[in-house]
């Protein structure tokens, strides 16, 4: 067959599945990798992979962390089964693309992020990627840290294999800090609202910026009847498509069908609104790919207890479930909006100080001069200021300014003519002019008695006046509420913004009782601290919360001199509910901390814990209560919490974050290595107080790390085995350079090889090395002392390692004793079955007790299995080199002549191996005397070729017939070449002649036996195909390719299935499993031509040594054709014999017993003509139906099963006998046989044909002698040869052929009576076995008929 | 007074009916004859019987298989599901030698079968075969209902 068959031969699949061990354990990924033909991708098959891509692809594998490989400069994808669902839809394309085949829509932000590391930068990172995850019920919204790490390879050009990308989930840390950001921006915009609707408004625009968190808003508000709630603002959907109700009605009778109001009105619980689609026309797309698909319904309360001002219809995201966080944040944002409302049109000085204090900046009030002693019984101003105060008639100035630079350089400046009084902030500020204003009421009348001058006196007044109305501009000007109380509790003055506050206006307070205009204050503390001011004289200042209005007050009451009070009032509840706000921010943050996986601890500056998180104290796994206070140094080792303790100083005093790997161990013990985050703890000033530590448990990572640093270690060293071991041809050196490698690698006791003896009884060291301390191993020992468990583990080939021989429970009493005999105390025994017996026995030994490591054991297998090749390889080598130069020396003697020629090409002196070869004697050879030695056929081609050679000066090459001293022509080869001095010229030639003979003839019997083949294969006309299983034809012939009407080239890029019917292939993995099993199939194919026609083949398949499949197929489409005809001739024939039983007979049985009847009871009356006339009716009448009855019998042969017949034939003459008894007894006939055998024929074929041959003797008997009749059967080959011998009146040559034809008599029913059929019967039987039926006879001395039937088939 | 046996015969052929007749007469076995000549009127006959407890319920059913309109396997079919006549004893008459015959007629359970023969000294066992189906009836019927 072509050379490209043994090509393309042995199954590739085997190769393969032993080099992807490391994809094994791999999940689902590990199965594909595998499974993936990445032949066609630039990474190539699997075996070519580097060292460095199966250890990454294997690392990537087994880990638990979402991790994606891509190698080589195409960037070719591999990732493990947890990153799966991170590639969504383009798995499983996504493996082995290229990373711009794949993610060509973000190709341009991954390719720096993935080109930096893979060209010899840095790792890089992604913050946060966002990636939708199903991994429970619901697609989740989730947010990774990506990073993207270079990997080392050797094998690449720069070093650099690919780049790797891990991921660490940040979903609750993004989530969360966007929860607190919608609050934070609902709480600044919302709030600066004038009116309840702007509020809504503002906050759902504020809201329509976290489609993520709430992806579509409804704020309604009720009316003032509370009856009815209006559409006051919204976002997130497409107005106007049944979502968004104007008006929602809210008793429960009119409950809406869209969103319910009603309900949450009246429980004041939030309200889940689930299936959406079901509820709306049009449900709000939302930020993802599905929509949104339910809602919730809260209340968003007023002032007044009890009551709603409007309702927050909000959508919820369908990637988040709807967990406590979701809810307290649903909460939180609804109580936002319900202050935003609350608050909306309090003018924005109420709301603060700051801007309150900005309203006083550089307000100066001026005032009239004073009496001196008022003024300086009350002041405790400084020296200057009392200076001033000297100086009589001067004017007073007050100076308002929170700048201390601007408060000097008024007074320096004003100083020499006013009297400035100066207040730093807004309430000094009011405090000196209430204090002023005590002054006016009081010293303005006692000024009035003592001016002399009415002028003066009126001109003062005025002035008074004036004063009083610029005090009380100013007292209407601040911002603050205020009354003016007498010692009745009258209201004297009250500003506009106290009428304001209160919803009293100023006029109608003016003359009330305070107390009466507010009942509600009565019995509270503001009562009693304005009691205790009135009462005492002193300032009181009070926060209060007026439950009547549900706010807060920051009251503050200074007695004034008429013995009233001056009563200020600023309404504080925006920052009491900030206040409240802020607390349960905090509580959300408490939350995240604690729910973080991470554990988090905060430590004052002297690395005390001062907090710690759920995570931190479950880890530690004692309660936070009892660590607090504590140091790492109080709970933990000191070489464990010293260098913690040290990062930690080192980032308190460079105030700077660190990051640092620190170990700690857990509840168990184990050491657990954590990616430690330090940040120092600032407060709002700026100082540091202490650090806050995060810390990620990188075990796993770090587990993998040394796993993967031992492996290349392990490789490292296979590597060095392999070097020192390649070039030793000694078996014993090898071992010696091995077992000294391993031993120093695992640092061990001693190692030794061993082999057993042939009934594997013994086991004997052959080589060790030791540890020099440590006594030599080398000894032969029983096997059986082992112990039965180690031996039974040894003989499954499975390593058995002990760690300890003392408490190991595997060691028996006689492996313990040569343990102490050679002082050892763990070991490693690895077994090498090879064919069924131990092939060799490699042990680790170590003095002391050792852990064995799983990477040392499969260390140390790997080493015995190579060792063991290494020895085999240098013994066979060792025996190929003994044999080679057994072949050489055999070669020199026999077959290669080495001969000397001079330069002109004769043959001159004495050339011994010449003349040993041919025979020739020294004189035979000299000059061109050698040519005789050449077959005369040759003899002149070869001396015309060899002149040629020599005027040439070139090498001569040639072959010819040469006569060996036996006189037997051998074909040889020669080589001669010429031997050249300084100049070239040729001093002699060297010449070899090879006796190649041997190979020559093989050469061409194995080119005759294939050309044979390819001729006998090209001339048959069935198809031959070979082929691959499951794989391409790789052969066929011409009847091949033309049965299916292709070129013999097409059909070669074929597979088998492509020329089958549809439908047939599916039998093709059973079939193909007999094959392997090394049956022969055959069976009918339906095959389809190039053309789409089809025939039915009849194929012969069997697999060939190599593993390809052979069939031979013959189109039989035509046959099966006539067969299927024959069947329903067949079929026809058997329904047409039926009927012929009863539907002809029945008349005939008729005619007979009627005229029987006639003739017996009527016999009286008719005539001895009439009588003679129904005989005749009755006799043909039965002759009919023995007609019937024998042509019925000859239709039948051909029915009927003839598988696994099998019939005596001694029981089917006995039953044939049985019936022509009657014939038998009145002939007096002798019938015997021979013992007959038992053979492959139906019982019923065989009893008819002895029945008709027996029967027909004795019917043709001589009239002189009773009829004998004998029976016998003789083994011919296959057959049995019956015969059937008489005594009969015998048949004459003439008509011996014509007996068996149907219908055919030889005589006349008088002389003998019978149908015709018997004969014919009895052929047609026979042929149905494909036997013969022939008669042998004389006329008037017996007839003998035989036959042949098929012998049973041997078992 | 016990009453005398009923016989239906069911054949369509009067030749073969006379000798069945003579045959019956012959043996001495006193029966009521009952004769339906194919197929259908058997089956009407055996509905009549299950219909009308005054119409004759036969004790013997001499049947040939090869009928006209119905066949005699759908006459026997018939017969067994039958409330008054399933436990009829049955004797096949017929010129069929057919293997298949034989073996769908015992399935459904027969008492006899006999084949017709070409003479009429063979034909007149048939009287005898009927006589001793009459007075030593089968312990079990054929098809193991109770009795």
């Amino acid at each position: 067959m072509p050379s490209n068959a043994a090509k393309l031969s042995g199954g590739d699949n085997e190769s393969r599945g032993h080099e992807a061990d490391f994809l094994s354990g791999g999940g689902e990924m590990g199965g594909l990798t595998r499974a993936f033909d990445w032949s066609q991708t630039a990474l190539g098959e699997l075996e070519t992979w580097s060292l460095a891509l199966r250890t990454m692809v294997r690392v990537l594998l087994v880990n638990r962390f979402p991790m994606l490989l891509w190698w080589g400069p195409h960037y070719i994808q591999i990732y493990n089964d947890f990153y799966r669902p991170l590639v969504g839809a383009k798995h499983p394309r996504s493996l082995g693309q290229t990373v711009s085949e794949c993610w060509p829509e973000i190709w341009s932000i991954l390719q720096p992020l993935i080109d930096t590391p893979f060209k010899g930068g840095s790792a890089t990172w992604i913050e946060d990627f966002e990636v939708e995850i199903h991994r429970s019920a619901i697609t989740e919204e989730t947010h990774f840290t990506v990073a993207f790490s270079p990997v080392p390879d050797d094998a690449a050009p720069n070093g650099i294999g690919g780049v790797l990308a891990t991921m660490h989930e940040i979903t609750e840390k993004v989530i969360g800090e966007r929860r607190v950001r919608v609050l934070r921006d609902l709480g600044t915009r919302a709030a600066e609202a004038n009116t309840a609707e702007e509020a809504c408004s503002r906050a759902a625009t504020t809201l329509a910026q976290f489609p993520k968190d709430i992806p579509f808003v409804l704020l309604y508000l009720t009316d003032a009847e509370g009856e009815r709630a209006h559409l006051a603002a919204s976002s997130g959907f497409e107005q106007g498509t049944g979502i968004d109700p104007a008006v929602i009605e809210l008793s429960e009778e009119h409950s809406d069908k869209t969103w319910p109001l009603a309900i949450v009105k009246h429980t004041g619980e939030m309200q889940v609104v689930e299936n959406l689609s079901d509820r709306l026309p049009k449900v709000p797309p939302g930020p993802w790919t599905d929509p949104t698909h339910s809602a919730v319904v809260l209340p968003i309360r007023s002032n007044i207890s009890n009551q709603f001002s409007g309702f927050l219809v909000a959508g919820l995201s369908s990637r988040l479930k709807l967990d406590e966080g979701y809810k307290n944040f649903l909460e939180l944002a609804t109580a936002q909006i319900a202050t935003a409302i609350s608050n909306a049109g309090v003018p924005s000085q109420s709301r603060s100080t700051a801007i309150r204090a900005e309203a006083f900046t550089s307000e100066a009030l001026t005032w009239l001069p004073d009496n001196r002693d008022v003024t300086s019984s009350e002041n405790d101003a400084s020296g200057a200021e009392r200076r001033s105060h000297a100086g009589v008639g001067q004017p007073r100035i007050l100076l308002a300014d929170d700048n201390a630079d601007m408060r000097e350089y008024i007074r320096r400046s004003l100083g020499n003519d006013y009297e400035v009084v100066t207040a730093s902030d807004g309430e000094e500020a009011l405090r000196k002019i209430k204090e002023l204003q005590a002054r006016v009421s009081t010293h303005l009348q006692i000024e009035y008695s003592r001016r002399e001058s009415v002028k003066r006196e009126a001109a003062l007044r005025a002035e008074a006046e004036a004063s009083r109305d610029k005090v009380l501009t100013v007292l209407e000007s601040i911002t603050d509420g205020f009354e003016a109380l007498d010692k009745n509790w009258n209201v004297t003055y009250a500003n506009a913004e106290a009428g304001r506050l209160t919803g009293i206006r100023p006029e109608d307070m003016l003359g009330k009782n305070h107390w009466d205009l507010f009942p509600g204050a009565v019995g509270t503390m503001v009562h009693s601290e304005l009691l205790r001011a009135a009462d005492e004289r002193v300032p009181v200042d009070f926060h209060n919360y007026y439950a009547a209005w549900d706010r807060w007050f920051h009251l503050k009451a200074y007695p004034a001199a008429d013995g009233g009070l001056s009563v200020f009032y600023e309404d504080v509840t925006s920052h009491h509910r900030a206040e409240e706000e802020r607390v349960k921010a905090n509580q959300l943050l408490t939350a995240m901390f604690d729910s973080s996986i991470d554990p988090i601890a905060a430590k004052d500056l002297d690395g005390r814990y001062i907090a710690m998180n759920e995570a931190c104290v479950r880890f530690i796994g004692r309660p936070a209560a009892e660590l607090i206070g504590l140091t790492d140094r109080e709970f933990a080792d000191p070489q464990i919490a010293d260098p913690i303790m040290a990062v930690d100083v080192e980032a308190l005093r460079t105030h700077e974050v660190k990051h640092a790997e620190e170990q700690y161990p857990d509840l168990s013990g184990k050491m657990h290595w954590f990616q430690s985050i330090k940040a120092p703890l600032r407060e709002i000033d700026g100082t540091v107080t202490g650090l806050v530590i995060v810390a990620r448990d990188i075990t796993e990572q770090k587990e993998v790390e040394k796993a993967l640093k031992q492996r290349e270690t392990n490789q490292a060293f296979l590597l060095q085995l392999t070097d020192a071991l390649r070039n030793l041809p000694d078996p014993e050196d090898v071992v010696t350079a091995a077992t000294a490698l391993l031993g120093g690698h695992l640092a061990a006791g001693s190692v030794g090889y061993s082999e057993t003896d042939p009934t594997d009884s013994y086991v004997t060291i052959i080589r060790d090395w030791t540890a020099a301390p440590f006594p030599t191993v080398v000894r032969t020992h029983l096997l059986d002392d082992y112990g039965p468990q180690i031996l039974a583990e040894l003989r499954a080939g499975r390593t058995v390692r002990v760690n300890d021989v003392k408490v190991d429970p595997q060691t028996g009493a006689p492996l313990q004793q040569i343990a102490d005999a050679i002082d050892i105390q763990a070991f490693v025994i690895v077994p090498l079955i090879r064919n069924g017996r131990f092939a060799s026995l490699l042990f680790v030994l170590n003095k002391t007790p050792r852990v064995w490591t799983k990477i040392e054991v499969s260390l140390i297998e790997e080493v015995a299995a190579r060792v063991w090749a290494s020895v085999e390889k240098a013994r066979s080598e060792t025996a190929l080199r003994e044999s080679e130069a057994r072949y050489r020396a055999a070669i020199q003697a026999n077959s290669s002549v080495l001969w000397t020629n001079n330069a002109r090409g004769e043959m001159v002196g004495e050339q011994p191996a010449w003349g040993a070869f041919t025979g020739q004697q020294i004189e035979e050879y000299q000059g061109f005397g050698w040519s005789k030695a050449i077959h005369p056929e040759d003899a002149q081609p070869s001396i015309n070729a060899w002149k040629e050679a020599v005027a040439a000066k070139r090498t001569f090459v040639f072959e010819h017939r040469v006569r060996r001293h036996d006189g037997t022509w051998r074909v040889c080869s020669v080589r001669a070449v010429p031997v050249f001095d300084k100049n070239e010229n040729i001093i002699e030639w060297v010449g070899v002649t090879n006796d190649i003979n041997e190979e020559r003839i093989l050469l061409t019997a194995l080119q005759e036996s294939e050309a044979r083949y390819r001729i006998l294969a090209e001339q048959i006309t069935d198809g031959i195909f070979i082929a691959h299983r499951h794989g391409r034809y790789v052969d066929a012939n011409a009847a091949a390719a033309a049965m299916l009407g292709y070129s013999l080239d097409e059909l070669l890029t074929l597979t088998i299935p492509e020329v089958l019917v549809r439908g047939e292939s599916e039998k093709l993995p059973q079939e193909f499993e007999r094959l392997a099993n090394g049956q022969t199939i055959q069976s009918d194919w339906r095959f389809r031509r190039k053309d789409g026609s089809q025939f039915i083949g009849d194929l012969i398949g069997r697999q060939l040594a190599d593993g390809r499949i052979q069939a031979v197929v013959r189109d039989v489409t035509e046959r099966r054709q006539i067969e299927d005809e024959l069947r329903r001739v067949n079929s026809d024939l058997e329904q047409f014999a039926y009927s012929a039983s009863h539907d002809l007979q029945e008349p005939l049985r008729s005619v007979s017993i009627y005229s029987e009847l006639l003739a017996t009871r009527h016999a009286t009356g008719l005539d001895d003509e009439a009588l003679e006339f129904l005989g005749y009716l009755r006799t043909g009448a039965l002759r009919m139906e023995s007609l019937i009855h024998d042509l019925l019998a000859y239709t039948q042969v051909t029915v009927g099963d003839l598988a696994n017949a099998e019939a005596d034939a001694q029981e089917a003459l006995n039953a044939a006998l049985s019936n022509l008894s009657g014939a038998t007894a009145a002939s007096q006939a002798r019938v015997t046989c021979d013992p007959l055998p038992r053979l492959a024929v139906q019982s019923l074929h065989l009893h008819q044909l002895f029945q008709n041959l027996v029967g027909n003797a004795i019917k043709y008997r001589s009239p002189n002698a009773p009829p004998q009749v004998h029976i016998k059967a003789e083994r011919q080959n296959v057959n049995w040869l019956f015969s059937v011998r008489d005594n009969g009146i015998g048949i004459d040559p003439e008509y011996q052929d014509r007996v068996f034809g149907l219908f055919k008599r030889l005589h006349t029913g008088d002389e003998y009576s019978g149908t015709g059929l018997g004969l014919a019967i009895c052929q047609k039987i026979v042929e149905r076995y494909h036997g013969r039926i022939w008669v042998e006879s004389e006329l008037g001395s017996g007839s003998t008929f035989y036959f042949l039937l098929p012998a049973m088939v041997q078992v | 007074m016990k009453q005398r046996p009923q016989i239906l015969v069911v054949e369509d052929n009067k030749a073969d009916l006379f000798l069945m007749r003579e045959a019956i007469t012959c043996a001495d076995v006193e029966a009521d004859l009952h004769v339906v000549s194919d197929g259908e009127s058997a089956v009407r006959f055996i509905d009549k019987a299950d219909t009308d407890n005054a119409a004759p319920c036969p004790r013997l059913i001499l049947l040939d298989l090869n009928l006209p309109r119905k066949t005699g396997i759908e006459v026997l079919e018939h017969i067994r599901r039958s409330h008054r006549c399933s436990e009829a004893l049955i004797l096949i008459v017929t010129s069929s030698d057919s293997q298949n015959d034989r073996r769908a007629t015992s399935q459904l359970g027969v008492n006899g079968y006999f084949r017709k023969p070409s003479s009429y000294e063979a034909y007149c066992k048939i009287g005898e075969i009927v006589k001793d189906l009459l007075t030593t009836p089968p312990e079990k019927p054929p098809n193991g209902l109770p009795e």
